[in-house]
């Protein structure tokens, strides 16, 4: 099975795809630092627009995410396997480290890594890392996939930088670092059974939270039934999975009803503030002038832009500054807005194609190392997806996630343009690697 | 290669199958929630966008001018600067408070109190003096840049160009407030709090004629808040112009003369279609300092004051009318024929005995024997003890209701009283049956006892004994115009009810009341005109809280009436002494321009009786 340079250099069906996203991105950041023209100016200046500096910025950062896919599309993927995915990761960590030991160097967080007139956020590039290293130790490892020692080593990888991420603080990048286990361990062989009965405990916990949350704290709610159909059916599923023993099958039971009978408990405990962020994280509504404030301005600005849209650079909830974080993590409602239900199918389009191709690579190349890579990098790229824009039309809580190729913000950008450079690499070499 | 690594081509398909699945759930739910949001909601969130962008603002409507009949302002409105603060000012700017203070005259903790009140209410703004001084609005004006929160605002306020004239009738406006807001059916969609409302007089029942419609503007504003630009306007219209039936002249010349007197009041009204010409009710009131926001102190000396100078004497108090009822009763004899033109009862030596009680009349001296036109003229009460007697309560009772007495008028201001007529009935009800006698029939033929009128409802006797019994429904109201002089609702005079009167019977009482100002013996001789034959009627009433109440009612000219006058005046003592306000007002209404009699108290003539 030689098809060595079957699509020839660059391939299309990731580059393509690609490379119109990075240009609707730029298109869209456009007409976020366009000045609100005919609405005039605010009475005290027009501080509330975003420079033109931003675009042109983004616009150098995209000429480097292009060299960076051509970075990722030439160098041999499979020299970043085994020793070297070990050197990436522990430097990755060690930067990680650095940055929570350093004083905070952009506002009050460990986020980003300022040098000289660049800022980078090491969390995005620690996506890249994380996602070789898991592909690496995944493909090296003979073991059985369900069995425990796989799990153990997995958890062992993607735990230390999940906490480091988690400290600075930004939950939504560790939870995407999380969230990288499970495609990768199943495309390995992991069942989703398996999966089931050893995540029970978390799942257990947050049912117990939301019926806490939703009853008040008192008497049995819907969460409360849906919790002990829940644990009849883990019941069930733990009984009928012979091939985990005996002693795991129960242990993970007996953890998903000690953590189900703890949630309750450890709310109570909980100072009134900690309380509400939970609350505010599950149902912005709770804080209107926050997050929920950011929710519904987003969701008019979508909501407002029907089926057509107003059209390019005729948003009135951008141009009149309503939308926060237009440029960044909201980029998508301006989508929305100037697009309409149109220009958002446009963009959700070319992210799917892209998704879809690199799990089809997945399916074709012929070492587990580029199967998992491919694997890895459309799965982040469908969390991000899917985080982002379900934030910007109310389905997901605000975890400040960007759009890649789209939100400014040159980490992201470069990250993922480098993780698009690999799929075209692994595309061109599948029959060989 | 263990099992695990070599995955078969099948495994893997499946594979791949499992994770597009995945993405494509996933991506269908985005795609479902945003068809909901861009097509299905769309409408929703569009409007929303626009609430985003657009502000309204309320332009004030000016209220309508209030207008005498010949197009003099009674009410208007004047330009006035109020000046509001932000209530997070005492917070944010704490600084500022003390020179605001300076400004208006208060204390940087009354401030900060108001506007604590504020912002417990929800409200973003208070209001910190309604009606600002020039010299404060330069002051203010000029450092404003260095009082952010500040801001000052014009509004239209109500003003009363005539002071206390008519005040009564005119009444003043008031702030709406929370309870009116939802039960009274005003709205939120007309009124907010804080607007103007009627709230008495003219100014309440005319309100729905007088409101204007208030206009809005619609801007654009950025999501600071910053107005940017007007995208829509819609002008406000101003409240119609109500002009009155009063003639401003005729009602400045009763109001002084009742101001001098003291406490009282007075109607003229046309004779023909029972327009008020003139009304007045002393003591009065400014109405003007009960506009933007009433004085705490000056409303309870107001509502406190034992003159009542809040009452309105025209419509809402009632005296008893003393002599001025005795044209009916010797109406009521005559069509009953328990007198005749030339009947004479038995002499008036100064007094009548009703069993072991003696009624005196006025004139100790006494009258003789008297017909019922010298009766009158001379209001002889020992003539009317003897007609009321044979009449019987009853009788007289009807041709009081017959002329209106006991029942309100109907007139275009609220809260009329209406007196009473006491008839056998009431009496029964009142003391028992037999536990009243003729004494109390006795006193109701000369006006006294338990009869009550207002000025206004004899006014309307008046107009009634002097047209040949029309009696028309008094109004203030003339006509309407809209903002542009439109005639909105046109002037519609009638004439009214005709009360049954018999023609003959009513020639000579009304030959009696001319004989009260023309005859020798007339009891208001003294206030007769040269150039004008006028009819009319003193009373005098007898009163447990100090001297007599004065009355005088009467029309001119005397054959053929245009107006018809009441008066009355607290202890004015004598009803002779309060004709001259009579003639005044008929030599200024007809313009015959002769000397006014001088002012004062008179000697007396027409005492009353008295009874227990």
């Amino acid at each position: 099975m030689k098809g060595r340079l079957r699509h020839g250099g660059f391939t299309a069906r990731f580059f393509l795809p690609w490379a119109l996203i990075l240009g609707f991105g730029l298109l869209m950041l456009y007409s976020v630092t366009s000045p609100p023209g005919d609405f005039g100016l605010d009475d005290d200046g027009s501080a509330y627009t975003i420079s033109r500096v931003f675009f042109q910025r983004q616009l150098m950062w995209v000429l480097i995410g292009l060299a960076a896919v051509f970075v990722g599309a030439v160098i041999p993927f499979w020299i970043y396997k085994d020793y070297f995915a070990w050197f990436l990761y522990g430097a990755g960590l060690l930067l990680l480290v650095a940055l929570l030991v350093l004083p905070p160097m952009r506002g009050d967080t460990h986020r980003w890594l300022v040098l000289g007139p660049m800022g980078v956020q090491p969390s995005e590039l620690f996506k890249v890392v994380l996602i070789i290293m898991l592909a690496s130790v995944l493909a090296a490892r003979r073991g059985d996939p369900n069995g425990m020692r796989q799990v153990l080593v997995t958890g062992l990888i993607v735990l230390p930088p999940t906490l480091l991420v988690l400290r600075q603080p930004d939950l939504g990048t560790a939870i995407t670092l999380l969230w990288l286990i499970f495609p990768m361990m199943i495309w390995r062989g992991l069942s989703l059974r398996r999966l089931l009965i050893m995540t029970a405990p978390v799942i257990s916990g947050f049912i117990v939270l939301y019926g806490t949350i939703t009853s008040g704290g008192e008497a049995p709610g819907p969460g409360h039934i849906l919790w002990a159909v829940f644990m009849i059916a883990l019941f069930f599923v733990s009984l009928l999975y012979p091939t985990m023993s005996v002693l795991e099958r129960v242990g993970f039971y007996l953890a998903s009803v000690g953590v189900g009978l703890a949630v309750p408990r450890i709310w109570s405990g909980m100072l009134p503030y900690q309380q509400k962020r939970i609350l505010v994280f599950f149902d912005p509504g709770l804080d209107p002038l926050g997050a929920g404030y950011q929710i519904f301005q987003s969701k008019v600005a979508i909501g407002s832009g029907g089926i057509f849209g107003r059209g390019f650079l005729e948003g009135t909830q951008k141009g009149l500054a309503f939308l926060p974080a237009r440029h960044t993590d909201f980029i998508f409602s301006v989508v929305g807005e100037e697009f309409g239900f149109i220009g958002a199918m446009a963009v959700l389009g070319l992210y799917t194609w892209l998704i879809i191709e690199g799990f089809k690579l997945a399916g074709k190349a012929r070492h587990p190392f580029g199967q998992l890579l491919s694997v890895g990098i459309s799965s982040l790229l469908l969390f991000h997806v899917f985080v982002n824009v379900g934030m910007t039309i109310g389905l997901m809580p605000v975890t400040g996630l960007p759009l890649p190729g789209m939100s400014f913000g040159g980490s992201v950008l470069v990250a993922t343009s480098f993780l698009i450079g690999l799929q075209m690499n692994i595309s061109r070499n599948w029959g060989r690697y | 290669m263990s099992r695990w690594n070599v995955d078969s081509e099948t495994r893997r398909a499946g594979r791949v199958r499992r994770m597009a699945a995945l993405s494509a759930v996933l991506l269908a739910i985005l795609v479902l929630r945003l068809f909901y949001l861009q097509v299905i909601a769309t409408g929703g969130y569009l409007s929303l966008s626009r609430d985003n962008r657009f502000r309204e603002r309320r332009i004030l409507a000016p209220r309508g001018l209030i207008l005498d009949r010949r197009g003099r302002i009674l009410a208007e409105n004047q330009a006035a600067c109020e000046a509001t603060l932000a209530v997070r000012v005492p917070e944010r700017n704490p600084e500022i408070l003390p020179i605001l203070a300076g400004i208006l005259g208060t204390d940087s903790a009354a401030i900060a109190g108001h506007c604590a009140r504020g912002a417990e209410e929800g409200l973003p703004r208070v209001i910190l003096h309604r009606d600002l001084s020039k010299e404060q609005i330069l002051v203010l004006e000029e450092r404003l840049p260095a009082l952010p929160g500040l801001r000052l605002e014009d509004w239209a306020r109500r003003s009363y160009p005539q002071g206390p004239l008519a005040a009564h009738l005119l009444g003043y406006v008031g702030e709406v407030d929370e309870d009116e807001l939802a039960p009274a059916g005003l709205g939120p969609r007309r009124y907010r709090l804080g607007d103007d409302i009627g709230r008495a007089g003219v100014e309440k029942v005319y309100e729905p004629l007088l409101r204007g419609h208030d206009g809005k503007e619609l801007f654009l504003v950025n999501a600071r808040g910053a107005a940017l630009e007007t995208v829509e306007l819609l002008p406000p219209s101003a409240g119609n112009r109500l002009y009155l039936t009063l003639d401003l002249t005729l009602t400045a010349c009763l109001d002084s003369a009742l101001a001098f007197w003291g406490a009282g009041a007075g109607v003229v009204m046309d004779a023909r279609t029972g327009e008020l010409l003139a009304a007045a009710s002393r003591p009065a009131f400014d109405p003007n300092d009960l506009i933007g926001g009433i004085d705490p102190d000056l409303w309870r000396s107001l509502r406190e004051d034992p003159a009542r100078p809040l009452f309105n004497r025209v419509t809402q108090a009632t005296y008893s009318p003393g002599s001025t009822f005795k044209p009916l009763v010797a109406l009521a004899a005559l069509e009953e024929g328990v007198v005749a033109e030339n009947t004479l009862l038995r002499p008036c030596t100064g007094g009548l005995r009703l069993g072991r009680r003696f009624f005196r009349c006025w004139d100790p001296a006494g009258h003789g024997r008297l017909a019922v036109v010298q009766a009158i003229a001379q209001s002889c009460d020992v003539y009317f003890y003897q007609a009321g007697e044979q009449l019987g309560i009853d009788r007289m009772a009807r041709v009081a209701r017959r002329f209106g007495l006991g029942a309100v008028c109907g007139l275009d201001l609220a809260a009329e009283a209406r007196g009473l007529v006491p008839d056998s009935q009431w009496y029964d009800r009142r003391f028992g049956r037999g536990r009243w006698t003729s004494g109390n029939v006795w006193n109701v033929a000369i006006g006294q006892g338990e009869l009550l009128v207002s000025c206004l409802q004899m006014a309307r006797v008046y107009t009634a004994l002097g047209n040949g019994g029309f009696l028309p429904v008094p109004r203030l109201r003339h006509h309407v115009e809209d903002e542009h002089g439109e005639v909105l609702i046109p002037f519609s005079p009638s004439r009214g009810e005709r009360a049954r009167a018999d023609a003959a019977a009513l020639r000579l009482v009304r030959a009696g009341l001319e004989e009260v100002l023309h005859g020798e013996d007339g009891t208001a001789r003294g206030s007769q005109l040269a150039s004008l034959r006028t009819a009319g009627k003193t009373g005098t009433v007898q009163n447990p809280h100090g001297p007599e109440h004065a009355w005088f009612c009467g029309y001119a000219p005397a054959d053929e009436p245009e107006i018809a006058v009441a008066l009355i005046v607290e202890h004015g003592e004598h009803g002779s002494d309060i004709a001259p306000i009579f003639r005044e007002l008929v030599n200024v209404w007809f313009g015959l321009g002769e000397t006014p009699l001088r002012r004062g108290p008179r000697p007396p003539e027409d005492a009353p009786e008295a009874t227990p």
